[in-house]
């Protein structure tokens, strides 16, 4: 391991303990009220991360969480940045990871790779953190479950083809299955293994 | 998952290392004053993208040099980055809650690694800080070294006891 090239490193939270808390708290509505879009204050992030991917980085990667990277993410800024803001060590292996990273546009691993968690520590999955191009301005997906009383529509644009079929396979199994937390520029939306969803036809 | 770096440091690395060390081992308010009798260098601009914060960090030893290591306990580590414009960044971790004292020691390690003020700053900064240091050691060597007692031991041979 060599020494990270600092010398284009970013910041991170301007105030760490406020920020991390705010961010936290807009991660777990999202997550707890699945199709709500929330907003992050996030002002600069590193190349080939979007606002809400870094604030989501910077609230919840520790020493202890294993990052994987898809192929477009894995830079030396990016690998840079997480080791000097997060010290989070990161894996090629998708089963490995506690959160994954996916870039639009890249070849992502089958989802069924990931970790889905074990029968008594569901809670040991892979987080998805899945970056888009809009969690407002793509064809209509029904969501429902937990924490989200009514059916609800999403909207993320930007997702690769056979993706829905794949995550439905991947939380097939309740209570194993991925977390999914979608980010588009400051905007994140939150699609935990509970909800059910179903795309609509002709859409 | 917490690997620990057993490859040893290239030279340059062993250089900033010590005065790192030194700025980590130094009286903040000795500190503060030689940054401050150098104004021209309080006027440059600094980047700072790791405010000072402080956190705890656990200290691993062999108690007793003997033994495996172990947790010994934990410490109180407050820690800073810095950057000038050309890109150079320079670090600090010292010991203490002195936020101030992390700043200062940082922006001295970013001028260090630079050509324009790495001489000037290790004369002005480190060469004193290490001086005072060594003194400090020394002071303490000898007051200890004058409490030493000496121990004579008595071998008695078991036909004493009898």
């Amino acid at each position: 391991m060599s020494t990270p090239d600092l010398s284009k490193i970013p910041s991170g939270f301007d105030d760490p303990v406020l920020n991390s808390q705010s961010t936290f708290r807009q991660i777990l509505e999202a997550l707890s009220r699945p199709g709500h879009i929330a907003k992050l204050d996030v002002q600069v992030a590193p190349e080939g991360f979007n606002l809400a991917t870094t604030g989501t980085a910077l609230c919840l990667f520790d020493f202890n969480t294993a990052i994987y990277l898809s192929e477009k993410l894995r830079t030396e800024q990016i690998s840079a940045w997480i080791r000097f803001h997060c010290s989070a060590p990161i894996t090629n292996v998708p089963a490995e990871s506690d959160f994954a990273i996916l870039a639009e546009g890249d070849e992502w691993p089958d989802l069924m790779d990931f970790n889905r968690g074990l029968e008594k520590y569901p809670d040991l999955s892979t987080t998805l953190i899945i970056q888009t191009r809009s969690v407002s301005l793509g064809s209509e997906v029904t969501i429902s479950g937990p924490g989200n009383p009514a059916s609800v529509n999403i909207k993320i644009q930007g997702l690769p083809n056979g993706f829905w079929d794949a995550r439905e396979k991947s939380v097939a199994d309740f209570q194993l299955g991925l977390d999914c937390i979608f980010t588009a520029d400051n905007e994140l939306l939150g699609l935990p293994r509970s909800n059910m969803h179903a795309v609509k036809t002709g859409a | 998952m917490i690997s620990e770096t057993t490859k040893t440091p290239s030279e340059a690395d062993q250089v900033r290392a010590a005065w790192m060390k030194t700025l980590a081992d130094s009286d903040p308010a000795h500190l503060k004053k030689l940054w401050s009798s150098q104004p021209e260098l309080s006027g440059l601009t600094f980047e700072v993208f790791r405010r000072p914060e402080r956190g705890l960090v656990m200290v691993r030893a062999r108690a007793g040099s003997a033994g495996e290591r172990f947790n010994l306990g934990e410490m109180t580590v407050t820690r800073c980055a810095v950057r000038l414009p050309d890109g150079t960044t320079g670090l600090s971790y010292i010991s203490g809650r002195d936020t101030e004292h992390a700043l200062i020691a940082a922006k001295v390690d970013a001028l260090l690694q630079t050509d324009s003020h790495g001489a000037s700053v290790q004369q002005a900064v480190i060469d004193p800080l290490t001086t005072t240091r060594q003194q400090e050691l020394k002071d303490r060597a000898e007051k200890i070294s004058a409490t030493k007692v000496n121990f004579f031991t008595m071998v008695r041979n078991r036909e004493d006891k009898k």
